[in-house]
């Protein structure tokens, strides 16, 4: 069965709908409940995990810590999507969950007057200050999503559906995502369910090397891992049997492939689990 | 008794056919394998399968256009696509064409055996088998 990933401009109205698409269905509801779980199993504030997936407003982590910090989220969320039926929102999967054909992503833009009033309204600001906020906020999110996950979530092409909440309201939305999630495009397969299976373990990997690693990628078939890591020639005998052993570590891991390249942008690896695109 | 399902295989790589043929016989199912999809479909004509396994790429004929033929030949035959070029465009396509299930190279014959294991519970007539690990 299809699962569900929305995001939106207004992370309220995405958390709404995912609400209440996952009530009526019956699907598995995953969101930023799922954090206190996460600051757990990793001894991280939660708060931490928080700022790690806004992306706005003064940097309260630095760049390296916000990728592990992400790299958490993003291993536990994929844990959770393995499993059928689950609508999610707000743990930035719309970003790294690629190439899964029975995943339906879905972008609702908040109506924008509404918006705009209602932050103007919240931050004590003029409409036009509001708007200049809005558009900061935005840009900010581009930059964070592009840094983060080497997309930007502004980028229509990476969602299956676009909805703005101008002319068609949540009802209509919630119609939507039932008929679409319905074709039989979206309805599980063994292939996609295997993609779904690799990117959790590239993704739980990659948990597992990024705080001794910081530029790599990790792809993940079956139970063979494929890392791409960034070194120079004389660290490489050293970089290839720590990632090997770290690697190896990690529950289902069989076989462990590294690469050394010189720039993370030659490995080229399809639809891997990315580190930053500029690997810093 | 249960019904024996009637499995047709089509790969161009007799390899492939070789190695499945015997692994889906062990449940209990009746299995023809083609090389050419051109017969296979020509097959088709004459016999009714319950179960259709083909590849994708394909000289003359690809599998979506076996699935879409298989399809309009039986409606009840559910087609199962093996393919060593999957993308999810393509998978997509299968699945939107009726495809029962879409599978990519290399898998174990226990992967199939899984696969054809839920057909024939779609089909009504669920096999009296046992994957053992």
């Amino acid at each position: 069965m299809t699962s569900i990933l929305l995001s939106s401009d207004d992370p309220q109205v995405a958390e709404d709908i995912a609400f209440r698409f996952a009530q009526g269905e019956g699907y598995k509801h995953v969101g930023l409940s799922l954090l206190s779980e996460i600051a757990k199993k990793h001894d991280v504030s939660e708060e931490k995990l928080q700022w790690a997936l806004d992306g706005t407003g003064a940097r309260k982590v630095s760049r390296k810590e916000r990728d592990v910090l992400l790299s958490y989220v993003q291993a536990a969320t994929l844990e959770t999507l393995v499993q059928d039926r689950v609508v999610s929102a707000g743990l930035a999967a719309h970003l790294y969950v690629k190439n899964v054909s029975h995943v339906l992503q879905l972008r609702v833009l908040a109506n924008p007057e509404k918006r705009l009033e209602e932050y103007g309204e919240q931050h004590k600001l003029s409409r036009r200050k509001a708007q200049k906020a809005l558009e900061k906020l935005r840009e900010e999110r581009i930059r964070w999503s592009t840094e983060s996950f080497g997309v930007s979530e502004y980028d229509p092409s990476i969602y299956d559906i676009v909805v703005q909440l101008k002319q068609i309201d949540t009802d209509r939305v919630l119609r939507i995502i039932r008929e679409t999630a319905a074709f039989r495009g979206f309805q599980t397969m063994t292939y996609s369910r295997r993609c779904l299976q690799n990117l959790q373990l590239a993704s739980e990997v990659h948990v597992a090397l990024l705080p001794s690693y910081p530029a790599i990628r990790v792809k993940a078939d079956g139970d063979r891992v494929i890392v791409h890591v960034k070194c120079s020639k004389r660290q490489k005998p050293q970089t290839v049997s720590g990632i090997k052993e770290l690697a190896r570590g990690v529950e289902t891991v069989g076989l462990v492939e590294v690469h050394t390249v010189s720039d993370l942008r030659d490995a080229d690896i399809g639809a891997e689990h990315t580190q930053s695109p500029n690997g810093e | 008794m249960s019904k024996v399902l009637e499995i047709m295989i089509i790969d161009d790589e007799e390899i492939v056919c070789r190695r499945l043929k015997p692994a889906v016989e062990k449940m209990g199912c009746r299995v023809e394998t083609f090389l050419n999809p051109v017969e296979a479909l020509a097959r088709m004509g004459e016999k009714e399968f319950d179960i259709v396994v083909t590849d994708v790429r394909m000289d003359e004929i690809d599998g979506i256009q076996v699935l879409e033929e298989a399809r309009k030949k039986a409606e009840h035959t559910e087609v199962i696509i093996i393919t060593g070029h999957a993308m999810m465009a393509l998978a997509r396509e299968a699945m939107q064409k009726g495809a029962f299930d879409f599978l990519s190279k290399p898998f174990t014959p226990n992967d199939l055996r899984e696969i054809i294991m839920r057909a024939a519970v779609k089909l009504g007539h669920p096999l009296d088998y046992e994957i053992k690990a």
